[in-house]
């Protein structure tokens, strides 16, 4: 019989709330389920959430009566804070993180690189967002538990799960004993150790590098800004790297490399934390300054994913479906992309809307999404946890050289987590445009956004089904368009038209229409009256035309949809 | 005794002339120069950072080479025969 733990985790900043398990003996017969997901975390929780926006009904299993123990992922991304909004928690977010946009490399005292990204007034949300993972997670939940389409379900472990035509049966484990529930689609959002990966004896492909991180969360009174620090081969720790973040509620996050051979029990001893830790306060001149011990764990870092991400009617997704090291903020802010691709995907499959090959689609564009990281992610560990002679040779090499000299520095660049363009994507509609578009955002890019007015960004208004965005003057939609999306509409098509204008008062034919006096969205997607962009319902281009031609616009959706 | 034979590895005239076309070459004084210069460099550097010291070297070369290729070329015929 599965027992969670009844006891809160400790915490010197968080408290946590135990939830009460979800006994089926308190609820009758379960009938078959549309989509079953194992794992409440971060993945876990988007893909409900946008299931639920494409009006697709979820069960959602939470092995644990808590959220998870620790900091754990902290740095999220814009491109994750533009999903969250889409799913309606970003503004919790930005309410009690703390934005930065600034990194710094530092290397015997010296500070050898800075990179500043300035937030760009079009963008609604700053390049990074500092907040530990239990907030994110509960705002997360307060999310699903206020959507009826959501069936959250605490202390419910998955166990075992068979697969028959057209379905899967989980075998879940309860405080009060196993049931069974059948499904059409089951999600694994089961972490980074993913058990229904194991079961399935699946293999990840990649690299797994030998150098072991120490994270340790404290509570200490620093006077620095919210930036990123990365010490490179200090006094205290030779040939080694020490990286850290503030963290909401005067906590500093503390992440440091071990010397070759030694344990992560030795490591995690409070003795060897504290020396450590001292250490580093002693280099950066704060030694003696009082600090408190949160939580501490180990990683290593890896470079892995499953080759493919859909067996049958079993999805998986976010760390489940591939493990990317830690440098470059990659591991969460990967999943909400993964759990936003799968969403709609799903969500169309199980509607009906497109055919089951669609989810072929989804696993190929976040395996291909996997693997850019990987190559990028690559890039930094080497730099950052050398793994071999000749490029420890190499680092040091660097380390030493950019105290004078300007033109190795950029290769301190850790290359933060960015999305994938689906440049390749059987989703996207080439109409020859090619050469009539001078810039703007090619087919598969990720959105930009637009600020159109004070606190009134383009993303605001995109999301839910395919967006048709078209910029307009005063003549308005022109009739062979109007009667496009009304037929793409009346095929059961969630699609929206949106006409964006420079002049005041609504355009006669849009569903929604966006003042834009300052022309921002023409400016940054490089189009002029007559044009327009579609955008799936992940925000990602997949058509474009530099004066829309109404024939192709069913013709664009079908492809998408791959009907 | 010995026949040398004319290998495929030689430089082809074409080759060699485009090569100074773009690469300036030392001549035996500056060549003797750079020999003398690097060799006390290594002492100096001492055995435990000659390695570190070389690299280091190598890169600002690269640096100053401004061509991936051509340094490719140089690390292929310094890899051969060790």
């Amino acid at each position: 019989m599965h027992q969670p733990s009844q006891t809160a985790r400790p915490s010197i900043y968080y408290n946590y709330q135990v939830f009460k398990p979800w006994l089926p003996s308190e609820h009758g017969p379960q009938e078959q389920k549309k989509v079953v997901i194992v794992g409440a975390g971060p993945a876990g929780m988007v893909t409900a959430l946008e299931l639920a926006r494409h009006g697709v009904a979820s069960v959602v299993l939470a092995a644990d009566l808590q959220f998870s123990q620790g900091s754990r992922a902290i740095v999220f991304t814009r491109r994750s804070m533009e999903i969250l909004q889409q799913v309606g928690v970003a503004h919790r977010m930005t309410e009690n993180g703390l934005p930065w946009h600034c990194g710094n490399s530092i290397y015997r005292g010296q500070k050898v690189f800075r990179m500043e990204t300035p937030q760009d007034p079009d963008d609604r949300f700053a390049p990074m967002l500092n907040i530990q993972q239990q907030y994110l997670e509960e705002y997360l939940y307060d999310a699903c538990s206020a959507n009826p389409l959501i069936d959250f379900r605490w202390g419910n472990k998955w166990t075992q799960a068979e697969q028959f035509e057209g379905g899967v049966k989980a075998h879940i484990d309860t405080p009060e004993g196993p049931y069974t529930l059948e499904t059409e689609w089951l999600i694994a959002a089961d972490g980074g150790r993913s058990e229904i990966r194991s079961q399935m004896n699946l293999k990840l492909e990649g690299a797994s590098f030998e150098s072991i991180f120490v994270i340790a969360d404290i509570r200490i009174d620093l006077p620095y800004p919210t930036e990123r620090l990365a010490f490179f081969d200090p006094d205290w720790n030779r040939g080694n790297t020490i990286l850290m973040h503030r963290e909401p509620h005067g906590i500093w996050r503390v992440d440091y490399q071990l010397p070759p051979g030694e344990t992560p029990e030795e490591a995690l001893r409070p003795e060897s934390l504290k020396q450590r830790i001292d250490a580093q306060l002693k280099m950066i001149g704060f030694g003696g300054t009082p600090w408190e011990m949160d939580w501490s764990s180990v990683y290593s870092a890896r470079t892995l994913t499953l080759p493919k991400y859909v067996h049958d009617r079993i999805v998986f997704t976010g760390d489940a479906a591939h493990l990317l090291p830690i440098f470059g903020v990659r591991g969460a802010n990967t999943a909400f992309q993964d759990a936003q691709s799968l969403g709609w995907h799903l969500a169309y499959v199980v509607k009906g809307i497109a055919p089951e090959k669609f989810m072929q689609n989804h696993s190929t564009e976040r395996v291909g999404a996997a693997r850019e990281i990987i190559t990028e992610a690559g890039k930094s560990t080497r730099f950052m946890a050398p793994p071999s002679r000749g490029f420890r040779l190499l680092r040091d090499a660097v380390l030493s050289l950019s105290l004078t000299q300007e033109f190795v520095r950029p290769l301190y660049h850790w290359r933060t987590s960015r999305p994938h363009a689906y440049s390749h994507s059987d989703l996207n509609s080439q109409f020859h445009e090619a050469d009539t578009f001078k810039d703007g955002l090619a087919l598969g890019a990720p959105p930009q956004n637009a600020q159109l007015a004070k606190d009134n960004f383009l993303l605001d208004h995109l999301g839910g089904g395919f967006d048709l965005v078209y910029l307009a003057d005063k003549t308005g939609i022109p009739e062979d368009i109007q009667a496009a999306t009304q037929l793409a509409k009346q095929q059961g098509i969630p699609f929206k038209l949106l006409a964006i204008t420079q002049e005041a008062g609504s355009v006669s034919g849009a569903d929604v229409t966006l003042f834009d006096p300052d022309n921002r969205f023409a400016t940054r997607y490089g189009v002029s009256v007559g044009g327009a962009y579609l955008f799936r319902p992940d925000q990602h281009i997949c058509a474009r035309w530099s004066q829309l031609n109404a024939a192709q616009i069913g013709q664009s959706l079908k492809k998408a949809l791959m009907q | 005794m010995v026949t040398i034979e004319c290998s495929a590895n030689w430089p082809k005239f074409e080759e060699s002339i485009d090569a100074m076309n773009t690469i300036p070459s030392l001549d035996i004084a500056g060549l003797e120069k750079v020999y003398d210069n690097l060799a006390e460099a290594i002492d100096q550097a001492g055995p435990d950072k000659s390695e570190l010291f070389l690299v280091k070297l190598a890169l600002l070369n690269a640096q100053a080479l401004g061509d991936p290729a051509v340094f490719e070329a140089h690390i292929a015929s310094a890899l051969k025969d060790l």
